[in-house]
């Protein structure tokens, strides 16, 4: 009897099961359009689910990345709202504008007067003041270096706070307050000890609050109502946050409409161009690529002898990653220095053009050189974008004459071993489209031990803080930077690949997604069209 | 029976500190420093240090050992070094979702395989027995991410009928729960469902051909009585040998079906700590499956004293 009952059991439950999911729908989500002009009209109650990647932490002080600006507002704002096109100065967040005093000693930030934490608490002087200090202060700040050109921060009145500079230093700091550094988080929380790491509360003066976060893997979020300073953002009513690594089960999601927007790098342009062309999908390709793909050299062992270097740079057939690899959805650089030409901070000069393909003369360096068969280990790191060309290059390589060790390891663990000089090349972006180029130059290869030998890092570092002088204006900082690559390039202590596309393939009736030329699209945008 | 569950346990011991130790020997092996991935790209030598020191790194390996072993003695397994969360709160909010999917998929596997092991045996060399054979060769050589992509493809995509990946909780309610785990039950327990048929097939065709089912036949027992009372009890053992068996793969296999469903339990934490060197959630992860192992062999036991009156004794 108990037998028979619990067969019919399995039988019930398996059908009952079966008939509702069939019955069940789908979630009724938001469509697209666009605040800055599109014509289709928002669904105010609308929810957008996006599948991109989530932060360890939600304090600005222990994770970079922007994800946390859906809570908390930066100083300043480093793109443009509907592309999401780097601009070429920042342009006002919670300060409504920033000035550089004549000396270049200070940067004086006026501060919006109509904005509060959502528990009530100003946003003024005394809030940007505790907030950099703690940003620079706190033993797990992960933007110590990126503040490092701030001396001390001033309260002028209650709406100017002044950041006094290290001398000859500071330029960067602007861009700097448009990222996690730039983020003001309620005194009164930090104050009260709040774990705002994990739970912010009412910490923030940004359009959304979180319902829940699970570090890494999901956060969920719904628009905090009333009055914002900044009414182009929080349109959608919740947004769903989650992160999903493997890239055929987020189109996946995509299609099956459990996902309204994703991320998709280059391997995956075929199948998107497939869903756009069904209509499933709507996403927009451009030629500004700013994803910097390439490989960094670290000049020891055989790869000490620039010639070898240069050897390396010659045997690899960029064009054919590009075509092959990157699905043609890329282009080859024009010049050594890791900047998309649409950066600010790119170079017009033309002294810096990449060496041409050419594995015989590649060949003959190394014959020129005395090692003929050079012995390097390559990493590349799984997960990453970058992973995807490494054994390209190892075969490359090898055609000429390398002996190639390519191994896999985590992006932190490669860097620290490429550091070390424990690895002599590493699969890597040299400068991530990031607003400011000291971003990468001064965290990433801070002191250049990741990216020059000791011999010339007083060079090196010269040219760092020479484009770091407050006083120069955005093209001549752009050209400072051309130095520090005509530097670089002329040593090959690294080659950019290509510049790639990233895209953020949406539903059609989801708008507001910056969809290219950036890597970190601001998701305060996002909205789903009404009717969708 | 309290006897060989006590020795059982026992046993368990020197197997969890054997594997335990050897995960800590791996990372260490392992070109990883935890402390400099915490830190990140921009940290001072000073920041990493005192990391080490913080998360008590700075010991030798047998001395951190030591230290987790006493501390997961009192039920500490330590915090994360990537969320800075405990790992039995990391475990525990997981742990549902890889029970829930791999439960449901045993039970796949049982109603589907046992019928089929049972139905061949009783037609050898028949259209059914070379039914459950192919169908069996087939389950085991289909991949359970190629299935559970292809189901999605069908499911999810084309028809709409299923959601394609995530989970949603019991609490959200019985349909919903059962709904966002149909595929990925589908996609792991048709994997079991090859051995288990093929082991009932062998098991039940070895009773069918006893002397004592043949006198039972001739004392005019009803078939089904022969089959169900007497013939499967005793086919049992092996059929629940090899269940044993693949509680343990499904934890393997649910690893890739989470991925491929973008669940976030047990499967996607293990990888995801894997790579991110975590040691303190991996070696959790590994003292909880361990235990469940240890617990599913003591179970598949104490059934043999079920099913085999003479291991009683």
């Amino acid at each position: 009897m108990r037998g028979r009952f619990g067969r019919q059991f399995v039988v019930c439950a398996v059908t009952a099961g079966l008939v509702l999911a069939a019955c069940g729908g789908d979630d009724d989500t938001g469509s697209g359009g666009g605040p800055g002009g599109a014509d289709a009209e928002v669904d105010p109650n609308g929810t957008v689910r996006y599948i991109f990647t989530v932060p360890p932490s939600l304090d600005p002080a222990l994770a970079t990345g922007t994800s946390a600006n859906l809570v908390y507002d930066t100083l300043l704002e480093a793109r443009e709202p509907e592309s999401g096109s780097l601009l070429d100065e920042p342009r006002a967040g919670l300060a409504t504008s920033y000035e550089f005093a004549p000396d270049g000693t200070y940067l004086e930030l006026q501060l919006r007067d109509d904005v509060t934490f959502h528990d009530g608490t100003p946003v003024d002087a005394e809030a940007v003041k505790v907030n950099i200090e703690r940003q620079k202060t706190l033993p797990a700040s992960v933007n110590v270096v990126a503040l490092s050109s701030v001396d001390r921060v001033e309260v002028v009145d209650p709406e100017t706070v002044r950041l006094h500079l290290v001398a000859g230093k500071g330029a960067e700091v602007p861009w700097q307050l448009t990222q996690s550094a730039g983020m003001v988080v309620s005194p009164k929380a930090l104050d009260a000890g709040q774990d705002i790491g994990l739970d912010p509360g009412d910490s923030g003066s940004g359009p959304y609050s979180v319902v829940s976060f699970t570090p890494g893997q999901s956060l969920v979020l719904e628009r905090v109502e009333g009055e914002r300073w900044n009414p182009e953002v929080g349109m959608a009513k919740r947004l769903e946050l989650s992160f999903v690594g493997d890239q055929t089960a987020r189109l996946n999601a995509l299609r099956s409409r459990d996902a309204d927007v994703v991320f998709a790098s280059h391997d995956a342009y075929p199948t998107v161009q497939d869903l756009v062309d069904q209509g499933v999908a709507a996403t927009e390709f451009t030629d500004e690529a700013v994803g910097g793909y390439g490989i960094q050299w670290h000049s020891t062992g055989d790869m000490a002898d620039p010639l070898v270097r240069e050897a390396a740079n010659l045997a690899v057939d960029r064009a054919a990653i590009c075509e092959t690899i990157m699905n043609g959805q890329c282009y080859l650089p024009e010049t050594t220095q890791p900047l998309p030409p649409a950066h600010w901070a790119y170079s017009d000069r033309d002294d810096m053009a990449p060496v041409e393909f050419d594995q015989d003369k590649a060949r003959e360096l190394l014959q020129e050189a005395g090692i003929p068969h050079p012995e390097i280990t390559i990493s590349q790191s799984p997960g990453l974008v970058t992973a995807s060309y490494a054994p390209a290059v190892q075969a490359d390589l090898e055609e000429v004459g390398f002996e190639v060790n390519l191994t896999s390891q985590p992006y932190t663990d490669a860097g620290a071993a490429f550091r070390e000089g424990s690895l002599q090349a590493m699969s890597d972006i040299p400068a991530q489209p990031t607003p400011d180029p000291s971003i990468d130059v001064n965290s990433i290869y801070a002191g250049g031990k990741r990216l020059v030998p000791e011999e010339d890092l007083p060079e090196f570092n010269a040219l760092a803080d020479a484009a770091l002088d407050p006083q120069l204006s955005v093209s001549e900082r752009a050209e400072a930077y051309g130095e520090l690559w005509k530097f670089v390039g002329d040593r090959y202590y690294f080659m950019v690949v290509a510049f790639a596309n990233f895209s953020f393939p949406h539903a059609p009736n989801i708008g507001g997604v910056q969809s290219h030329n950036t890597a970190a699209p601001d998701l305060r945008y996002v909205y789903a069209e009404a009717g969708g | 029976m309290l006897k060989t569950v006590v020795r059982r346990l026992l046993w368990a011991l020197p197997l969890f500190l054997l594997i335990t130790f050897f995960i800590f020997a791996m990372f260490d092996l392992a070109s990883t420093d935890p402390a400099q991935r915490l830190a990140g790209e921009t940290a001072t030598p000073e920041r990493v240090e005192e990391l080490r020191r913080e998360f008590g790194l700075d010991g030798s390996l047998v001395s951190r050992y030591g230290t987790w072993v006493a501390d997961a003695v009192h039920g500490d397994l330590g915090t994360s070094y990537v969320t800075r969360e405990q790992v039995t709160t990391l475990i525990g909010d997981r742990w549902s979702i890889t029970l829930s999917l791999s439960l449901l998929a045993l039970g796949l596997s049982l109603v589907i395989a046992v019928p089929m092991g049972i139905v061949a045996a009783l037609h050898p060399r028949g259209l059914s027995d070379r039914f459950v054979t192919m169908m069996a060769s087939v389950g085991v050589s289909v991949p359970a991410f190629w299935l559970a992509l292809l189901l999605v493809l069908l499911f999810s995509v084309k028809l709409g009928w299923l959601p394609a990946i995530g989970y949603r909780p019991l609490s959200a309610g019985v349909g919903a729960w059962f709904e966002y785990l149909i595929l990925p039950m589908v996609a792991l327990g048709l994997l079991g469902v090859a051995a288990i048929a093929l082991q009932t097939k062998g098991s039940m065709m070895e009773v069918l051909s006893s002397d004592y089912i043949l006198a039972a036949e001739a004392k005019g027992l009803p078939r089904r009585k022969v089959i169900f009372k007497h013939a499967l009890k005793n086919a049992a053992i092996p059929i629940v040998t090899v269940l044993g068996f693949r509680v343990a793969n499904l934890f393997g296999g649910a690893v890739l079906v989470e991925a491929v469903f973008a669940m976030d339990g047990m499967g996607s934490l293990a990888v995801r700590s894997t790579l991110n060197a975590d040691l303190p959630v991996v070696i959790g992860i590994t003292v909880i499956t361990v235990l469940m192992v240890v617990a599913i062999n003591l179970a598949v036991d104490m059934s043999y004293l079920y099913f085999d009156p003479r291991t009683r004794r």
